[in-house]
């Protein structure tokens, strides 16, 4: 997929990014240019501060550059105003936090199904993807009336997970997803994300962890607010594991991680 | 324990602030109007010596320095209660007959309208000798004469200071304009005394001589030595009957040593009737004072409890850890009484010195619905601060007690689970996957029902506000729209005209009228005083009861026979009188004395204390030698025309004035004008003003509380609001998520409290009717206002919760959700 430079999904071209903190200038992104291929899972390491998180809501539009140009699916997205820009990202982007951030106050059917909704497809085939894409990810019927604070924390990462695919989006981004779940609800997280990427979506994730970066086809290393690298680690395969893993971790400590 | 307030109070500042902005409403409404009850008597008494007025006075037709003044001053002078008096000339000025306008007063305005006094009493204003010259106030400087009137001329006509005023006399004119209204508590209504200045009444003076329609008369003014309102009342009714009787002596007295004398005519009054006037309408509107400050208290209980109980709920962490450092469930409670307390104390200051500072504009209101200006009346009152302070002080106090009550379910273990409501079961309600309307609208109706306190309390306020705008808007309309209703309880008959006649001979006249087309009847009609029950009551007597506009019965039947009558339903409530019973009427006149039993066959209502009895005329034949009714000057006619062919007031005296160029009215009202000058048109301004002062409040009340509500909501739901963006919500979506929710509780709130308003304003004020003179009130609900209430607060709510949203447009998603925990 690397080889097909023109089919990218999102660009970014001289891409700034500066806070002000206590009257301190901070330039988290740095004149970035780069491209995410569409299909592949991208993944995004670098140390704490190294502006991970803000490169992915810059790229998902949920935030604006200081400087530079967005191209998503061909549509300069900087230019755009919010209103323009909340409208492209419900039909083009999903998300998964790592607080999952459901509405605490609306069951966990109605909480997907607010995200659904709002693509105007018809309401009952969104009701039935609903349910068809929990049961997918093992959350039973009973549990749709739930609320989130009566579920446990991997079954929210998985209704997350299913709010994220309910408009069938062209980019899933992921932002420290398995950072709050123990090692088994973690495995299971990525198991999904590893076959939403099977069946063709592009992924973009920012982590710390190795065994989740792992499963990302291509690792983009971030420092100072630029790409300093990136690995190609192909499509995973469970049996490969091991293998990507110590390449993942030749490639960071060279990157000095 | 002050850390704990302090940190409370920086979680929740808007919530506080306009805690403190209802508080300082309540007690500068309770405070203003306990004030104004409780010093009602006060305000009279200072309102007269304000104004300069008399307690009572007396009109006599006979120039100053003659024989009755002096026997009058020597009565006084017999009373020790009379404090002081003063006798000044006066002239008496009367239009010529026929189209000649000589004499005649007219005031005109740069619009082209104008209004006529054809007989009015001129008033030296100059007059430094004058121990009673009237308070004078709007005054303005302009070429020509200066004339003063009363602030009710100004007030029930179109009239204003500055508008010009003419006099012809002897073919020349005495133009000039309105200087200025006098304030005089005994001469208020009487719009044809007026002050002109002294050149003018030098003038007058001059021309008088030799001219019969110029007379010189006298004014005695008399004010009592007694600041208790109800006993001067009390010696003013003694001191006028006194009068009266001595100046019917003199005049027999007069006739004996010469059967040609001529009659010295005289009349007396007192400002009583002008106490009468206002007195339930100033009550009326200290009573709503106290009323909405009351309504406003309970908002305040309500903010306060849903406050707290979110702030405990909102800390749960942080109150469990405190426990389990060692604070007790009282100490912790008492952080919050502690917040409140300091809240409160500064409110009430504040809400005690905006009334004291306000006093002189309410009082101002008050008085002048009763056109009088006397800001500084009253002052308010000691007793009605401490009142109004110890209820708000109570009910603040009570409200966070109780909604602390849930600290004492918090411990160490409930504060690592963060919420003492986490493992309980909720009710998904509304959920989205039946849903049909939009999404947005969809989720604003499920922080509705999800919401349950909040809503409860949302829906309470505006179900209380609403129900006081309905409330008000019914008495609106009744008093100023549609006045059928209230007509029906002032005892007082809607003829077309009322009418009569000084000439000897008018039964040509009468004649005239009824052959007039549309002419429906005309009924002889007299008020009479009498006894009842060793009582002084005034009686209205008619010819008959077929033509009745006013539906004067309540309950029972008009009176079909001589000894039937009509009976005040307070007043018999009052005396133990019930239909079917007897009462006893009692007349003394001209030093015969007789009694009638009479039945009462039913009640009517009496708002304006107009008689206590009604009747057939028949009644005073057995009670008094009653020949020749007709020609008594008393009496006067009621003429009635078909629906919609009565002639205007012009129409009728022109046809009067062409049958033979002689006519001399005694009494010609429109029965409008009649009904209107006796209480309608002072009824009319306080419904003005009381509507506009509850809609403000409401909107106030209102537009507050969503400023609260919605600032803690995007407050505590910003970061999901900034997942919504993030998802792809717009930002005007979640504002209409908010607008929604405010509106669905909004509507709810307003229709249930606007109907329970327009259904259940009749029975209250039922209820509480007698303390101004009526039992059954029978309202119209006019259904258009009611709808136009809850329109009112829905556009309110929509207008206020857009504005209070818009906030939503600065929720970032990336730094919110950037933020972890």
């Amino acid at each position: 997929m690397q080889d097909n430079k023109d089919n990218f999904v999102i660009r970014t071209e001289g891409l700034c990014k500066t806070f002000s903190i206590g009257g301190v200038q901070q330039h988290v992104l740095n004149n970035l240019d780069m491209e995410v291929i569409e299909g592949d899972f991208t993944v995004i390491m670098g140390n704490s501060g190294s502006g991970k998180s803000t490169l992915l809501y810059a790229l998902s539009g949920m935030d604006r550059p200081t400087l530079g140009k967005i191209t998503f699916g061909g549509q300069i997205i900087t230019d755009l105003s919010n209103d323009r820009l909340a409208k492209f990202r419900r039909a083009n982007c999903g998300f998964i936090f790592q607080e999952v951030f459901l509405n605490d106050n609306i069951s966990i059917m109605d909480n997907i199904l607010a995200s659904g909704y709002l693509s105007g497809k018809n309401r009952k085939l969104v009701y039935a993807d609903a349910c068809d894409k929990l049961s997918q990810v093992g959350i039973e019927k009973e549990m749709y009336r739930k609320f989130p604070s009566q579920m446990s924390g991997g079954e929210l990462q998985r209704v997350g997970l299913v709010r994220a695919m309910i408009n069938d989006p062209r980019v899933i981004f992921a932002d420290e997803p398995t950072g709050a779940l123990n090692s088994a609800n973690s495995i299971a997280v990525l198991d999904i994300m590893n076959k939403m990427h099977e069946d063709g979506k592009s992924l973009i994730m920012v982590t710390h962890d190795m065994k989740s970066a792992v499963r990302g086809n291509r690792v983009l290393y971030l420092k100072d607010g630029v790409i300093l690298n990136e690995i190609n680690l192909g499509r995973y395969d469970k049996d490969s594991e091991k293998h990507r893993l110590e390449l993942l971790k030749d490639f960071l400590e060279e990157m000095g991680w | 324990m002050w850390s704990i307030v302090k940190s409370h109070f920086h979680k929740g500042k808007t919530g506080f602030f306009i805690t403190g902005l209802f508080i300082v409403l309540s007690v500068l409404m309770m405070t203003v109007g306990l004030s104004i009850c409780f010093g009602i008597d006060t305000l009279y008494q200072k309102a007269k010596l304000l104004s300069n007025s008399a307690d009572c006075y007396g009109c006599i037709y006979e120039a100053a320095g003659g024989e009755s003044q002096a026997m009058l001053e020597n009565l006084l002078k017999e009373k020790d209660y009379v404090e002081k008096y003063d006798v000044q000339d006066v002239y008496y000025l009367q239009k010529e007959d026929g189209e000649n306008v000589d004499k005649r007063l007219e005031f005109y305005n740069a619009g082209g309208a104008n209004m006529y006094c054809d007989s009015w009493v001129a008033y030296n204003v100059d007059d430094a000798s004058n121990v009673f010259r009237p308070h004078i106030r709007d005054t303005v400087e302009k070429e020509g004469y200066k004339f003063y009137v009363t602030g009710n001329l100004v007030a029930a006509s179109i009239m204003k200071v500055g508008d010009g005023a003419r006099l012809v006399i002897g073919g020349k004119t005495y133009s000039g304009y309105i200087a200025g209204i006098y304030d005089d508590m005994t001469k208020i209504y009487d719009t044809a005394n007026v002050y002109i200045d002294g050149e003018l009444y030098k003038e007058i003076a001059k021309l008088s001589e030799g001219d019969g329609r110029i007379t010189k008369e006298y004014n005695i003014n008399i004010r009592i030595d007694c600041d208790n309102e109800k006993k001067s009342y009390a010696l003013q009714r003694q001191l006028v009957e006194e009068m009266t009787e001595a100046m019917i002596q003199f005049n027999v007295d007069r006739l004996k040593e010469n059967p040609f004398a001529p009659i010295i005519e005289s009349r007396f009054n007192t400002r009583e009737a002008f106490t009468n006037g206002t007195k339930s309408f100033i009550l009326l509107l200290g009573t709503a004072l106290v009323a909405f400050s009351i309504i406003v208290a309970v908002i305040v209980a309500i903010v306060i409890g849903f406050l707290v109980r979110s702030s405990v709920l909102d800390e749960v962490r942080n109150l469990g850890v405190l426990k389990s450092l060692g604070y007790t469930t009282g100490q912790l409670r008492l952080s919050y009484l502690a917040i409140y307390g300091v809240i409160g104390a500064v409110c009430l200051m504040i809400g005690v010195i905006l009334g004291i500072g306000l006093m002189p504009a309410f009082v101002n209101v008050v008085t002048g619905m009763a056109r009088l200006d006397c800001s500084k009346a009253i002052g308010v009152n000691v007793g009605g601060v401490f009142a109004a302070v110890t209820f708000i002080v109570a009910v603040a106090a009570a409200v966070v007690h109780i909604s602390t009550s849930k600290v004492k379910s918090i411990t160490p273990i409930s504060a690592m689970r963060n919420n003492i409501e986490t493992h309980t079961f909720r009710r998904n309600r509304a959920p989205l996957d039946n849903s049909k309307i939009s999404l947005n609208a969809h989720l604003g109706v499920k922080s509705v029902v999800g919401e349950v306190h909040r809503s409860v309390m949302v829906v309470a306020i505006v179900l209380i506000m609403s129900l006081l705008c309905s409330f008000v808007s019914v008495v609106y309309y009744n008093l100023k729209v549609d006045q059928t209703a209230i007509i029906n309880m002032s005892a007082i008959e809607k003829a077309d005209f009322y009418i009569n006649f000084e000439n000897e001979e008018k039964s040509h006249y009468f004649d005239a009228i009824h052959n007039m087309d549309g002419f429906e009847g005309d009924v002889l009609y007299m008020r009479a005083g009498l006894s009842v029950d060793d009582e002084f009551a005034i009686m209205q007597l008619f010819e008959n009861f077929d033509h009745m506009r006013t539906k004067l019965v309540y309950k029972g039947r008009y009176p079909k026979y001589a000894n039937e009558v009509l009976i005040d339903y307070v007043y018999a409530k009052e005396k133990g009188y019930q239909i079917g019973d007897s009462v006893t009427l009692h007349m003394e006149r001209d030093e015969l004395e007789s009694d009638k039993s009479c039945v009462i066959v039913g009640y009517f209502q009496n708002l304006v204390d107009y008689c206590k009895i009604i009747g057939f005329l028949d009644i005073l034949d057995e009670l008094y030698d009653f020949e020749n009714l007709e020609d008594e000057i008393y009496t006067q006619h009621l003429i009635y025309f078909e629906k919609g062919k009565a002639p205007s007031n012009q129409e009728l005296s022109s046809m009067l004035w062409a049958i033979d160029g002689n006519v001399k009215f005694h009494g010609f009202k429109s029965g409008e004008f009649y009904i209107g000058s006796m209480f309608l048109n002072t009824v009319e301004t306080a419904a003005d003003a009381v509507m506009s002062v509850f809609f403000s409040i409401t909107a106030i009340v209102i537009a507050l509380l969503l400023v609260m509500l919605i600032k803690l909501k995007l407050l505590r739901e910003r970061r999901n609001y900034a997942v919504y963006k993030a998802l792809g919500f717009t930002s005007l979506g979640i504002m209409l998520q908010i607008v929604t929710a405010m509106l669905l509780l909004g509507i709810l709130g307003s229709a249930a409290g606007a109907l329970t308003g327009a259904l259940t304003t009749s029975p209250i004020l039922s209820m509480f009717g007698k303390y101004i003179g009526a039992g059954h009130f029978d309202f119209i609900v006019p259904w258009g206002y009611i709808a136009g209430v809850v329109l009112f607060i829905a556009i309110l709510i929509c207008a206020v919760s857009m504005l209070c949203a818009i906030p939503v447009r600065r929720i970032a998603p990336a730094s919110l959700l950037r933020e972890r925990g």
